[in-house]
């Protein structure tokens, strides 16, 4: 029956669910010279992965945090599309307590837009990347970090660079899932593992548990 | 992955009955879970209309889930698998035409057309802070999340019932909308019979709906529909709506022939009627149809 036939026009319009993923970067001194060349290509590695994904373009939203010095915000929360991330520099202490309290106030704040705008989103990331031992005051945002995770409003992965990254702090941080600590400079791996995991969860369906691939070839034994 | 959502309706005669469950595409098992909750909740609404509308809402919400967990349970024990892996949503709206009693437990959605003829929101999608959180019959306290509703049912003209995969292309988050396409698709049901519907209805959420989800599209559909709107050409959709609620297939036999009789407009009875049946019959036919014109 020709006049049993639904038009495109009497359809609405959903935002995509978001997944808000926050990169808290060590960019202290001590990853002058090849570390933080190495996580810079491996960022525009990530970026390009995620871009390169119909789906994930859309639902990936960044923000980078870095501490090095002084902890900063360096991009917020937007569609991946309209981002640029210049090459991160480094200087200065550790100063990780900081840092992680910026990127949970913007998570909270995203969160909210979210709300706001009708949005759907998935559980938030945090990714925090360390080579060393923080450099002031942190284990209260840890604790709070921490709490988080255990009530799944927030997925921690912690990542421990080189022999001087001290993984029992990092564990503070995230008690659901263990730190690990990256084999060698691998970034590039890193990140190429990230925005595989970030496209499986913006593929997946409500109610889909999520089985992120497993995290082999940036990891030490 | 096969479509983890499943429908049921009852509607051979009343209370009329429609449910759909959406498998958690987590749950190994949550295809079977979705068909059983569907089947239970018809069963159960079907054969225990009245007494269930006379519960509390809360008290109707336990009802079914208790039934639907325990035949869950049964099939959990035979396939040797545990019940959270049957998990699924369920939403359901049954009415015997003056009580409406309706529900939904998850993240689908149910909408109610009023007699302007615009859907509205019935029940909107319920679910954990995050987009991959939902309330599935197995849950704990699964009841308690259940969003129910027993009241008159007033001039509501019809209902539908959609999956949070319809519900991507069908109802508007933001501004808590149903989308136009489900009037259209109601509308539908007075234009066609419900085999013709669910055959443009499977089209559709395969064609432009399923453009705006990657999950399972399912959608059911309740409308009333007045006989007397039914162009005289639509004689299969006659049929079938005369063949509703046949009290015996005497009756509608009975209602068959008077069909016959009364469109020729013919003087007598049909053979075999007695004459005080035909009026009744006849009485029926001219409040719910329109004579064929160049039949009389």
């Amino acid at each position: 029956m020709n006049e049993l036939v639904l038009r495109r026009q009497e359809l609405v319009e959903n935002p995509t669910a978001r997944v808000p993923v926050c990169l808290c970067l060590d960019t202290s001194g001590s990853m002058a010279g090849p570390p933080i060349e190495q996580l810079n290509r491996g960022l525009q590695e990530f970026y390009a992965a995620i871009k390169a994904d119909d789906i994930a373009r859309y639902s990936a939203e960044i923000a980078i945090v870095t501490f090095g010095g002084t902890a900063s915000q360096v991009t917020d929360f937007c569609s991946i599309d309209r981002q640029a991330v210049h090459g991160l520099a480094a200087d200065g202490g550790t100063p990780m307590g900081e840092a992680v309290d910026i990127a949970l106030q913007l998570l909270e704040q995203r969160k909210k837009e979210y709300k706001d705008a009708g949005v759907d989103y998935f559980q938030p990331w945090l990714i925090l990347m360390t080579d060393g031992q923080p450099t002031s005051p942190w284990e209260p945002v840890a604790d709070r970090t921490a709490k988080l995770a255990d009530a799944k409003k927030l997925s921690v992965f912690a990542i421990g660079v080189g022999d001087g990254a001290d993984l029992t702090v990092l564990a503070k941080f995230s008690p659901r899932r263990s730190p690990v600590r990256l084999d060698g400079l691998k970034f590039g791996a890193f990140f190429e593992w990230l925005s595989r995991s970030v496209t499986a969860v913006s593929n997946s369906t409500p109610g889909q548990e999520v089985p992120l691939p497993p995290p082999t070839g940036w990891t030490t034994v | 992955m096969p479509c983890q959502d499943a429908a049921s309706v009852a509607c051979s005669g009343l209370p009329v009955v429609a449910a759909l469950a959406d498998g958690l595409g987590s749950a190994a098992r949550s295809e079977a879970g979705a068909h059983i909750a569907v089947a239970t909740a018809v069963q159960l609404l079907a054969s225990r209309f009245t007494a269930l509308a006379m519960l509390p809402p809360q008290g109707i919400a336990e009802a079914l889930v208790a039934e639907v967990t325990a035949r869950i349970d049964e099939a959990a024990r035979d396939a040797g698998e545990e019940r959270r892996h049957f998990a699924s949503t369920l939403m359901f709206v049954a009415t015997d035409g003056v009580t409406l009693v309706a529900g939904s437990l998850g993240d689908g959605v149910v909408s109610r057309q009023g007699t302007d003829g615009r859907s509205r929101v019935l029940f909107r999608p319920k679910r954990g802070e995050h987009a991959n959180e939902t309330f599935p019959v197995t849950s704990i306290g699964a009841a308690a999340h259940m969003q129910v509703t027993v009241e008159p049912l007033g001039g509501a003209l019809g209902f539908a019932l959609f999956s949070d995969g319809a519900a991507e292309a069908l109802y508007q988050r933001k501004r808590d909308e149903i989308a136009p396409a489900v009037d259209t698709l109601l509308g539908w049901l007075e234009l066609a019979t419900p085999t013709e519907v669910s055959a443009a209805l499977a089209n559709s959420l395969g064609g432009v709906v399923s453009e705006k989800t990657t999950d399972d599209c399912s959608i059911a559909l309740l409308r009333r529909v007045e006989l007397a709107s039914v162009s005289p050409d639509k004689r299969e959709l006659r049929a079938v709506m005369l063949a509703a609620n046949p009290r015996s297939s005497v009756h509608l036999r009975n209602r068959l022939l008077a069909l016959e009789f009364w469109e020729r407009a013919a003087s007598g009875v049909p053979e075999g009627m007695s004459p005080s049946t035909y009026r009744r019959h006849a009485a029926w036919l001219a409040k719910h149809f329109v004579r064929e014109p160049g039949r009389s």
